[in-house]
């Protein structure tokens, strides 16, 4: 199931694959090239931080298009199963709705993975030549924890959108999470009401423990991000998993009860 | 010559109406709209975290304010008036479509009116929330200036989306493309000071019959002036641009109508 997964996912689109990676690139270019423009190339991004102002867009930019993609593949798996009528071939079969969830999840993870590593390769590279392969891996291993929360999250989403009907609401959680990611920019500069928005989502904590761990000071790599990170993914797993249950028996009532 | 004025304009009314009522009923488009202000405040954010101080200043937040309006009425014709005939092509009525004898050109007006109400209710959105979360006075310097400007700019954007939808419709993926011009034309048409951009790219822009609309709207709106140009010259060579534009654009639409006949979708 895993394999056939896998041919669904990455193998049948290669070229979509590399035009997110290209975009990517030139998202994180715009708003490199906007804000240079606007705010000068020895902006405050550039001078407090320790980071390349580029590597530091890269990475966020990565995590809002990799949290956008999840958001937007899962979100839509119940209602389009729904629509091409799998959802009931699959509540039928005797494999359980999660073991789907979970067999999806895999090779977007490695999607994922993929994708994160080439659109933050400037990141990645200064983790590399300043710490090493260790701390290469290191971020490797926050994107796959960080990945959890947000396949839960999309997943919630997918619970609304099949509830509603419309994947309308697609679009209004996208524009949310690149607003509200915490990952784009400095938290400090959104109006101090709006900065619980970015508290409460995954985005911010992955952004956080990946910035901590390439742009420490010291010698060695800052993990002091990754304890947060943890405790996010485990509090979107328990509300998730209560929520799974929930939807799991109304849905075997009936797919649009 | 007046029954086929008539006929024209009864298709183009017909055409309109359709367009109005799909893409503006039920739910969807309201909610659509609601998130179109979360973007674009994600976007200015994000542009400014390059030196947060500017947050302070209300002229450079007013000037990227405008700017991304201007990316969003962009984005907003790339996706409406770019994807027309994609969308008829994959929803299978381009054929019936060509079939009713109602020329592309007329029919593609529908959605170039369809995206400008679009863009309108947005920057109506935009203004009375993106403006003031961010401490900027949405009032623009030059009210008269900045309409004629936003028009100018809307009819331009329009119309270069017009001369992309035959393209699209030739494509395997036409999302690809239309993102990276998402991102990389709005660069060239003026939202950016020209000062900024290296000579190359200056050329590009002063080529761009987008830029001196935008150039337009922005002095109207803010007062800032990024193109060494006079307004009289930037109206004049807006103008200019709109005709040319939509002359090439009906020329490619009647290339593109013969050769669907011809070879089929």
């Amino acid at each position: 199931m895993i394999e056939a997964e896998v041919k669904e996912f990455i193998v049948r689109d290669l070229w979509s694959i590399t035009a997110i990676i290209i975009l990517t690139y030139v998202f994180t270019g715009f708003l490199y090239i906007a804000g240079s423009a606007f705010g000068g190339s020895s902006g405050s991004l550039s001078t407090s931080s320790n980071i390349d102002p580029f590597a530091y867009r890269a990475v966020g930019s990565s995590i809002v298009v990799l949290s956008m993609m999840i958001l937007s593949a899962m979100g839509q798996y119940i209602y389009s199963s729904m629509l091409s009528g799998r959802l009931e071939a699959l509540l039928a079969s005797p494999i359980s709705l999660s073991a789907v969830l979970v067999v999806t999840a895999i090779p977007m993870m490695i999607f994922g993975l993929s994708i994160f590593m080439a659109t933050a390769a400037p990141a990645i590279y200064i983790a590399l030549s300043k710490y090493g392969v260790i701390t290469a891996i290191e971020s490797i291993a926050i994107i796959a924890i960080g990945m959890i929360p947000l396949f839960i999250l999309g997943f919630l989403l997918s619970i609304a959108i099949a509830k509603l009907g419309s994947p309308v609401i697609l679009n209004l959680s996208q524009a949310f999470i690149f607003t509200f990611s915490g990952a784009l920019y400095p938290l400090i500069i959104l109006p101090e009401l709006l900065r619980l928005l970015p508290l409460s989502l995954p985005t911010y904590y992955i952004a956080e423990a990946l910035r901590g761990l390439i742009s420490s000071e010291s010698q060695l790599p800052a993990l002091g991000g990754v304890p947060r990170l943890l405790i996010v993914t485990l509090a979107y797993g328990s509300i998730g998993s209560i929520l799974y249950r929930r939807f799991s028996r109304s849905i075997r009532g009936g797919v649009a009860a | 010559m007046v029954l086929l004025r008539s006929t024209i304009l009864r298709s183009f009314s017909a055409d309109l109406w359709r367009g109005v009522l799909v893409n503006f009923r039920g739910v969807d488009p309201w909610v659509e709209m609601i998130s179109s202000p979360i973007w674009v405040l994600g976007l200015v954010l994000a542009i400014a975290s390059q030196n947060p101080s500017i947050l302070r200043d209300p002229i450079t937040v007013k000037d990227i304010c405008w700017s991304i309006v201007v990316f969003s009425m962009i984005s907003d014709k790339l996706w409406i008036v770019g994807h027309m005939l994609d969308r008829e092509k994959r929803s299978g009525v381009l054929e019936n479509i060509l079939v009713s004898n109602i020329p592309l050109s007329i029919h593609t007006l529908s959605p170039i009116v369809v995206s400008m109400l679009w863009s309108l209710a947005s920057l109506g959105i935009i203004l009375i929330t993106v403006f003031p979360i961010l401490g900027v006075n949405p009032a623009p310097i030059d009210p008269v200036l900045t309409a004629i400007g936003y028009i100018l700019s809307d009819i331009v954007a329009a119309g270069i989306a017009m001369l992309y939808a035959p393209a699209v419709i030739k494509l395997r993926r036409p999302w690809i493309f239309t993102t990276f011009f998402q991102f990389t034309l709005p660069l060239i048409s003026g939202i950016i000071p020209q000062s900024y951009v290296p000579p190359e790219i200056r050329g590009v822009i002063a080529l761009n019959p987008l830029s001196y609309p935008v150039e337009i709207l922005r002095r109207g709106a803010t007062g800032s002036s990024y193109i060494d140009v006079q307004i009289g010259e930037a109206f004049m060579i807006s103008i200019a641009g709109i005709a040319i534009l939509y002359m090439i654009g009906m020329l490619f639409l009647i290339i593109a109508r013969r050769m669907i006949i011809k070879r089929g979708v």
